[in-house]
């Protein structure tokens, strides 16, 4: 049972009040784009045993999507951020950097 | 036998006797007894049979560990089975019986397991039952069915109350013992916010009866000192009768507490889930005593030491008339000195330890009670109760040296920390070699949101047994935890020094050392599931190495007591088995809950009315109190139909669609979704998530709009209307609106977000009435207002103003085919308008019509249905759709998807009408055959039905479908397999079976 | 707009809270850009209140709730809707804005009595002992959304989608019945 705080409200939500919307910082492909392209955006994903990024929905609150970086194995919370962003902030990387030396994501690290 | 003695019994009131029965026979105890005090000082100590031999089974502890003494509790709707009688308080009139025999506790046939013991060894069941197949379904599944599972299952409805409760802590404590309460002290000054819980109605623990004096007080004096410290600080909240039962992540952490089942009572809740948030979390859990493992074992009469002592000091109730003690450490010697103050007869202490015990056993020695050093038990005398033990030496010879008269055991085979809470959430344990037992590893604690540790086990749960030690370690434990929550810390550190002084126990696994197959295979590790030690032994010989493939494999632990006394007895055979050290064989996973929690408390409130919530439309109560049949749509209840009496609801569907085709009818639609779409850029956005353009929609205009999932799939459908410059009014299907809502939000909040679109969901600020058939523009103007010729409000178009009193928002859609119009007035005025229109259409036989009879007439039209002709793996083109698909636009949701070879590929199963060519109903879902096999021998498909009715209209079976080619094939016969294996030809046609050119609705 | 027709009746309950249905309040649902001068000065002229802090309800004449970093959700007399949403539509013209009646689609509950907070503790995974008076929390209430706040501390104010109105009710009832105090917690 996960808390994680809304960037947008500042409210620590209970998971109960989350709704969770998969990985984060996927670009999109439309038309014009290759097959590869679009499978990678529509299907392929990140399975991390260690360091994630994820998107939230306050869904139960202000109803405002935002990300969250965490650890999918013991379940840390490095931080939430917003959701109108393309990579992660550099705050978040720099202390996942020192929880996590040695840590990748896609081309992160 | 077990008698109530003459002096003693803390926590019972010998002036307040009260009545139970057992098993139909009525007995009396004492205020404060539990229902296992209470039988043991009516010499009932038989409770209950095991699960497997059926084998007699007496009361083995006095706490939450018990495994044997498991009854039905209660009648009628407050039947529980499987309740603990050591934990049951007693109230007055209280009814239990004992489980898991036939036809009585005394005499049970199931016993004849017993005899064929050596027939069913561990794992009998896997190995027997797999061949032949057939035997499973019809001979083997239904025998073990009937044998399986202890207790009943309740026939009656429980109607008490539950609930949930959300709290909030700094520091939450869990064991009201010692160390629990000297943490709360500590952590009460911090200034934090501090909750301490005790599972059962007494604080202290095992002080209470193990130690006389703390310092310079009894400890009696000392716990309720303690406890009325703590209710002084406001910031400390005391609950007893509540459990941990589990501790999850992010110091979510469950406590059940147990309001009244010590009461006769209805008032009130009976349990309430705490669903507690706590910064972090001090498992002061105590520790449990270990059965030591001897031949006869399981034998009634054989208890825990520390329960023969819990029951005699405070129930003042001794467990026999001639109690030997069997130990392996110095702490059964108190259970002697107990009993000896009591008068007790002990006739011998068996300490299996040649080098004997410390200071207790000279006290008991000094009793004049005989010791015997280096000594086993090698046999029980008794079936039903002990009777006389053999003792020999434990190591060496097993020769049988003496036959001792007794009619109680109490064994004592070390304990073991209570870890369970500290586990729940990943706490690594570590083995003590010194102690024998698995304590929590301080360095490996289960880690919170932000990385740190946020449980603690201080006391004897962290592995200490000494009083001085538990005082020091809840002390400086805590203090870690106040750091950690960021409260003040005030160093004050403990009293000095309490003179205590124990000799190691000695590791003693299966006694005598030596014990042949024979004896092993009378030693019993789980009471509750008979698992004995011949049996760890032979799935370890048959390669379960694993503690968890053991466990399985052997039902060790499995129990509803989930291993509290066996597990570490039987992993330790289990790892001398492989010749392992014990730590590397490990412990099986500690899962929550701590005891079994009633599934009511988790449902908490959640039940009858409140089991789901339920939305109702401004006109629900006239739905019902018309009659009508209502149907779940999401969590909305419609009108399926509305039966006359004695009417069936196909004869009313048929009734509703006829009086609307023919003259008028009347449809709730408040539950079909309306999101208003407004902003400089909210052409642009709807035209992204619609297949069709809506930026070009004219003010005053409507246009049926389809949206897509980016995988292309059709996901919603609905009417648009173009409100004003820079707004639009969405309408979904009734179970999308909250979905389209947030898919709206989702592309708007991380991809599009520097456009300027607001989305609000309007749904419920409307009513809305479909008026529906010839006679519907009557009745508009019959209420008045509004103009609403075809001149004024043309097929789909819309328009606001007055009808009648009412403010009205009017579109001209249809959805039946029939001239119709959808009428929106503000929620609180819908019940008053939708009573107007059925009063004012009474001349035009106005009927009110359910979801049936829309489905029905939407289907005549051939118009789709969500849910229906879609299932997420269709897309526009497949229904035939594409002049709802814009080509003008270069993107919108789905369309790249769309263009995969897969999605056209002409060969995909599209859209028809299909016609049985005896006018009969299709069955929905029915499979269209082909010619051919599939790989796996199957009939291979060529389409299905995704909707099929019997149509008034056209008094004959229509259904839509979607077929390999389909629209194609117009004409051709194809056949649909039944469930029964017959086949029904149906020809395939034009999907609009009803008014084609669409010259009702255009009037 | 017409009188409201209204068929719904009032409804109370009296455990140990008192738990009563507000009828007919007036409430607008507002979305604009807060960082926005003009839009607090067409807020100011056309309600009446300055805009609220993050979280907080200003408690007035016309009271006024922070629903979102974007939305506010004003209550009013239900007769003065229609007025007020014409001027606000009218003062943030030429703004990116959303003006919407939700006064049908809501429902609004008053809870009274010394243990609000402990029914609020019933239903909703909130840590309700540090919530302030006047601050709201949009959250959820057992099984549907719902957002409330303190106007002291005896008084609390729930609201909810009107469809489930029934369903809050009856979760108010049944918290707040007799004997299921919780105490001291």
């Amino acid at each position: 049972m996960l808390i994680l705080k809304c960037p947008y409200c500042g409210i620590e939500a209970d998971e109960t009040e989350l709704s969770p919307g998969g990985e984060a910082h996927l670009k999109r492909y439309g038309p014009g784009s290759s097959d590869e392209e679009l499978e990678g955006y529509l299907f392929s994903r990140e399975n991390p045993k260690g360091v994630h990024f994820e998107r939230w929905r306050h869904v139960y609150g202000c109803g405002k999507w935002f990300h969250a970086a965490r650890c999918t194995a013991t379940l840390e919370v490095f931080g939430t951020y917003s959701a109108q962003t393309f990579e992660p902030p550099k705050e978040i990387i720099k202390i996942i950097k020192v929880k996590r030396p040695g840590w990748k994501w896609r081309d992160l690290s | 036998m077990s008698k109530r003695l003459g002096k003693g019994g803390l926590l019972i009131n010998r002036n307040k006797p009260i009545k139970f029965e057992f098993n139909g026979r009525k007995f009396s105890g004492f205020e404060g007894d539990t229902l296992a005090s209470a039988l043991l000082s009516n010499n009932q100590v038989l409770v209950g049979r095991s699960f497997k031999y059926h084998r007699p089974r007496g009361i083995v502890s006095s706490g939450s560990e018990e495994p044997n003494a498991l009854v039905n509790l209660g009648e009628n709707d407050k039947f529980e089975p499987n309740q603990r009688a050591t934990t049951t308080e007693l109230f007055d009139g209280l009814k239990a019986s004992s489980q898991n025999h036939w036809p009585s506790l005394n005499f049970d046939i199931g016993v004849i397991n017993n005899y064929l013991a050596r027939f069913l060894p561990a794992g009998f069941y896997y190995k027997m039952f797999i061949h032949p197949r057939p035997f499973w379904k019809y001979i083997y599944e239904p025998f073990i069915r009937h044998s399986a599972g202890l207790g009943r299952a309740p026939s009656q409805k429980d109607n008490s109350k539950y609930e949930h409760f959300y709290a909030f802590y700094d520091v939450v404590i869990i064991g009201g013992g010692i160390s629990g309460l000297n943490a709360a002290v500590t952590a009460a000054e911090s200034g934090l916010k501090i909750l301490i819980m005790e599972q059962t109605s007494t604080w202290g623990g095992r002080s209470i009866v193990d130690f006389p004096n703390i310092y310079d007080e009894t400890s009696l004096e000392y716990v309720s000192r303690l406890l009325s410290e703590l209710k002084k600080f406001e910031n400390v909240t005391i609950r007893s009768r509540m459990m941990g039962a589990g501790v999850y992540d992010h110091g979510y952490l469950l406590g059940y507490e147990r309001l009244n089942d010590h009461l006769n009572t209805d008032d009130g809740p009976r349990h309430r889930l705490w669903r507690i948030r706590a910064k972090q979390i001090i498992t002061a859990t105590g520790a449990i005593e270990r059965p030591l493992s001897f031949p006869g074992n399981d034998i009634p009469g054989i208890m825990l030491a520390s329960a023969v002592r819990d029951y005699a000091v405070n129930f003042g109730v001794s467990s026999g008339d001639k109690i030997a003690i069997y130990t392996n450490n110095d702490d059964a010697y108190r259970t002697a000195i107990t009993l000896s103050g009591f008068g007790i007869e002990v006739p011998v202490i068996i300490d299996a330890r040649v080098s004997g015990g410390g200071e207790l056993a000279e006290s008991a020695r000094a009793l004049g009670i005989r010791v015997e050093n280096g000594k086993a038990i090698s046999k029980v005398f008794g079936k039903k109760r002990v009777e006389a033990i053999n003792i020999c030496d434990h190591k060496n010879s097993t020769k049988d040296r003496e036959k001792i008269k007794c009619d109680s055991i109490a064994m004592s085979g070390g304990w073991s920390p209570v870890v369970h809470l500290y586990s729940h959430c990943g706490g690594k344990l570590k083995w003590d070699e010194k102690l024998a037992l698995f304590r929590p590893d301080g360095y490996a604690k289960p880690t919170s949101f932000d990385g740190q540790p946020f449980v603690t086990a201080v006391g004897s749960a962290n592995g200490l047994l000494l009083m001085h030690d538990v005082i020091q370690d809840a002390w400086e434990g805590c203090l870690k935890v106040i750091q950690a929550a960021r409260g003040k810390v005030k160093k004050k550190s403990p009293k000095e020094t309490l003179h205590e002084r124990a000799n190691a126990p000695e590791a003693i696994w299966i006694a005598p050392q030596d014990a042949d197959i024979k004896k092993r295979s009378k030693i019993w590790l789980d009471f509750q599931n008979d698992v004995k030690v011949n049996d760890i032994e032979l799935a370890a010989r048959e390669g379960f190495e694993s503690v968890e493939h053991a466990k399985r494999y052997t039902t060790l632990g499995m129990a509803t007591d989930q291993g509290k006394l066996s597990n570490i007895n039987g992993l330790a055979i289990l790892s001398s088995s492989l010749g392992k050290e014990i730590p590397k064989v490990g412990t099986t996973t500690f899962r929550p809950p701590y005891t079994p929690i009633s599934l009511a408390s988790i449902g908490g409130s959640a039940r009858d009315d409140l089991f789901q919530p339920i939305r109702k439309t401004p006109m629900h109560y006239w739905h019902e109190k018309n009659g009508a049949y209502m149907e779940p749509v999401g969590q909305w209840r419609r009108p399926f139909c509305y039966p006359k009496e004695g009417e069936t609801h196909a004869k009313a569907v048929e009734r509703e669609i006829n009086q609307t085709r023919s003259s008028l009818g009347l449809l709730d639609a408040s539950t079909l979704g309306k999101l208003l779409v407004t902003g400089p850029d909210a052409g642009k956005f709807l035209d992204m998530l619609y297949t069709n353009l809506m930026s070009t929609l004219k003010i005053g205009k409507c246009r049926y709009g389809l949206m897509c999932s980016e995988n292309g799939f059709l996901i919603d459908d609905g009417v648009v209307a173009r409100i004003d410059e820079q707004t639009w009014l969405c309408h979904t299907t009734t179970g999308g609106a909250e979905n389209i809502h947030g898919h709206m939000e989702e592309w708007l909040q991380t991809e599009w977000w520097d456009w300027k679109v607001y989305v609000s969901n309007v749904t419920e600020q409307y009513a809305q009435v479909g008026v529906v058939g010839p006679n519907a523009r009557n009745l508009l103007e019959k209420i008045g207002g509004l103009n609403v010729s075809k001149d004024e409000l043309d097929f789909m178009e819309w328009k606001d103003g007055k009808l009648g009193k009412y403010d009205a928002r009017v579109f001209r859609i249809s959805f039946s085919g029939e001239l119709s119009f959808e009428v929106a007035v503000p929620a609180s005025q819908g019940m008053a308008f939708w009573n107007d229109l059925v009063e004012a259409g009474e001349e035009f036989g106005v009927m009110p019509y359910g979801t049936e009879a829309l489905h029905v007439m939407r289907a005549e039209k051939g118009f789709i249905m969500i849910g229906d002709e879609t299932d997420g793996t269709v897309i526009p083109q497949d229904l035939n759709l594409n002049w709802a698909i814009s080509k003008k636009k270069d993107d919108f949701l789905g369309k790249r998807a769309q263009e995969r070879s897969f999605m056209v590929n002409p060969n995909r199963w599209k859209l028809v009408g299909l016609e049985t060519l005896d006018g009969s109903v299709l069955p929905d879902g029915a499979y269209a055959i082909a010619d051919g096999f599939n790989s796996n021998a199957q009939k291979l498909t060529q389409g299905r039905v995704t909707s099929s009715y019997f149509s008034p209209t056209l008094k004959r079976g229509i259904a839509m479908g979607l077929v390999i080619n389909g629209p194609s094939r117009e004409g051709e016969i194809i056949e649909f397999s039944k469930i029964d294996g017959t086949i029904i030809p149906a020809k395939i046609t034009n999907p609009v079976f009803y008014d084609p050119n669409g010259e009702k609705q255009n009037v | 707009m017409s009188d409201q027709v209204n068929e719904r009746e009032m409804r109370s309950f009296s455990g140990y809270v008192r738990v009563c249905e507000k009828m007919t309040t007036g409430m607008l649902s507002i979305r604009g850009d807060f960082s926005s001068s003009e839009f607090k000065t067409a807020l100011f002229k056309a309600v009446g209140t300055r805009l609220p802090n993050e979280k907080k309800v200003i408690l007035a004449q016309n009271n006024i709730a922070w629903m979102s970093p974007d939305e506010l959700l004003v209550f009013c007399d239900y007769a003065a809707v229609y007025k007020i949403s014409k001027n606000l539509k009218m003062e943030l013209k030429g703004q990116h804005h959303l003006v919407v009646n939700v006064s049908d689609a809501r429902a609004l509950f008053e809870v009274s009595g010394s243990a609000v907070r402990e029914i609020v503790a019933k239903l909703a995974p909130v840590n309700i002992k540090a919530l302030e008076i006047g601050e709201i929390r949009r959250t959820r209430f057992s099984q549907i959304a719902a957002a409330f706040w303190l106007t002291s501390e005896a008084n609390l104010s729930i609201i909810c989608f009107s469809s489930v109105a029934d369903y809050m009710f009856n979760l108010l009832k049944t918290s707040s019945a007799q004997n299921s105090e919780v105490g001291s917690f």
